[in-house]
C-alpha cells in the first residue's frame, strides 16, 4: 500500500456508532408510511420525535405510503443524505483529503444558504420548491460528512507507523 | 473549580466536563423554552390567516438551529476553559450529554409554566383550529390537519412525551455538533 495515502481506521467505533444512529434517525424521519405508529404514547411517535425541531407542515413535506413524513422536505434532505454520505466516508479518502481544507467553509455556506432561502421565501423575494428545499438540505448533510470525514482517517505519520 | 480528572472512552485523561455540560444545557434549555413560549403566545394572539407558513414558524425553526448547536458551544466552553485539545469521541460525549440536559431543562420549565398559565395548551389548540378553519382546503384534509395539530400540541406539553422523544433526537444532533466543535476548537 502506498504509505502516502491516508487510510480509514481512526475513531472506528465512533464512526460505526454514528452510522447506526444516523440510519435510525433517517428511518424515523421517513414517518408512519414506513413504520406504522402505535397507540397511546406511541401514537404518531415519529412526528413527536421531531416536533421540537421541525414545523412538520404536511404541505411542505414528502408523503410516503399515504402519510406525510415526520419532517419537512428540507430536514428530510439533511437526514437522508447524512447517513448515505457517512457510508461513503471510508471509500472517499482521497476526495476527503482534497476538500478537507475548505470543508468548514462548505458547511458554513450550506447552512447560510438554507437560512437565506428560508428568509427569502418568507419575505416574498422568491418561492422555493420541494426540490430546491431538499437539495439545500442535502447540501448540509453532505457538508457535515465531508467536514468530519477526515477525522476518521489515520494521519500520514500513523499510516507509516502501522 | 474542581479540576478532578476523568478517563474517557479512548483511555486518555482529561479535565471534568460536567461544568461545561451543565452551563450549555442550562443556557440552551432556557433559550429553547423561551423561543417555544414566544412561538406559542404569538400563535395564540394572532388572527387566523389561513396560512401555515408565518413568522411564528420561523421562530419555531430557530429551535432547530439553536437546539442543535448546544453541543458545539459546550465543547467550545470546555476547550477554552481548560485550554486543551480534545478527541472527537469526547466532543461527541459532551454534545450528547448537552442534548439530554437541554431537553430535560426545557421540559421541566415547560411544566412549571403550565402552573403559571394552565390554559395555554387549550388556547393554543383553539387558535390553531381557527387558523386551519380559515384555510382553503377540502374538508377531509382540513379535519386530518386539525387532528394532527391538536394531538401534536397536546403531546408537546406532556413531560413524558417531551423526554421520551426529545432526548434521542436532540442527543444525536448535539452529538454531531459536539464532534464538529471538537474539530473546530481543538484543531485535531
Amino acid at each position: 500500500m502506498n504509505p502516502d495515502r491516508r487510510r480509514f481506521g481512526r475513531h472506528k467505533e465512533l464512526y460505526y456508532l454514528l452510522f447506526g444512529l444516523l440510519l435510525v434517525v433517517w428511518l424515523v424521519a421517513t414517518g408512519e408510511g414506513l413504520i406504522a405508529a402505535g397507540d397511546g404514547i406511541f401514537s404518531r411517535w415519529q412526528h413527536r420525535a421531531f416536533a421540537m425541531l421541525c414545523h412538520q407542515d404536511p404541505a411542505r413535506s414528502f408523503w410516503f405510503n399515504g402519510s406525510p413524513m415526520a419532517v419537512c422536505t428540507r430536514c428530510y434532505g439533511i437526514y437522508a443524505s447524512l447517513p448515505l454520505a457517512w457510508l461513503l466516508i471510508p471509500f472517499a479518502g482521497r476526495l476527503i483529503e482534497r476538500i478537507n481544507v475548505w470543508a468548514g467553509t462548505m458547511l458554513l455556506a450550506a447552512v447560510g444558504l438554507n437560512i437565506l432561502d428560508l428568509l427569502g421565501n418568507l419575505l416574498g423575494f422568491w418561492e422555493n420548491t420541494p426540490a430546491s428545499r431538499t437539495l439545500l438540505g442535502v447540501a448540509v448533510g453532505i457538508s457535515v460528512a465531508a467536514f468530519l470525514g477526515a477525522e476518521f482517517f489515520l494521519s500520514h505519520q500513523q499510516n507509516k507507523e502501522e | 473549580m474542581d479540576e478532578m480528572n476523568q478517563q474517557d472512552t479512548t483511555g486518555s485523561v482529561g479535565p471534568n466536563y460536567w461544568m461545561s455540560v451543565g452551563i450549555a444545557s442550562l443556557i440552551f434549555g432556557l433559550v429553547i423554552f423561551v423561543i417555544g413560549l414566544i412561538s406559542t403566545y404569538l400563535t395564540i394572539n394572532s388572527e387566523p390567516s389561513g396560512s401555515l407558513f408565518s413568522p411564528v414558524y420561523l421562530i419555531g425553526m430557530l429551535n432547530c438551529l439553536i437546539g442543535a448547536f448546544g453541543g458545539m458551544v459546550g465543547v467550545w466552553h470546555y476547550t477554552k476553559e481548560h485550554s486543551i485539545s480534545i478527541q472527537l469521541g469526547r466532543g461527541a460525549l459532551i454534545g450528547f450529554l448537552i442534548g439530554v440536559g437541554l431537553v430535560v431543562i426545557s421540559a421541566v420549565l415547560n411544566q412549571l409554566w403550565l402552573v403559571v398559565d394552565p390554559d395555554m395548551t387549550q388556547n393554543l389548540i383553539d387558535s390553531m383550529i381557527a387558523n386551519v378553519e380559515a384555510m382553503d382546503l377540502p374538508e377531509e384534509q382540513r379535519q386530518a390537519m386539525m387532528d394532527q395539530m391538536v394531538e401534536s400540541a397536546r403531546s408537546q406539553q406532556q413531560i413524558g412525551s417531551q423526554l421520551l422523544w426529545g432526548i434521542p433526537i436532540f442527543g444525536i444532533l448535539n452529538l454531531i455538533t459536539g464532534m464538529i466543535g471538537a474539530k473546530v476548537f481543538s484543531g485535531e
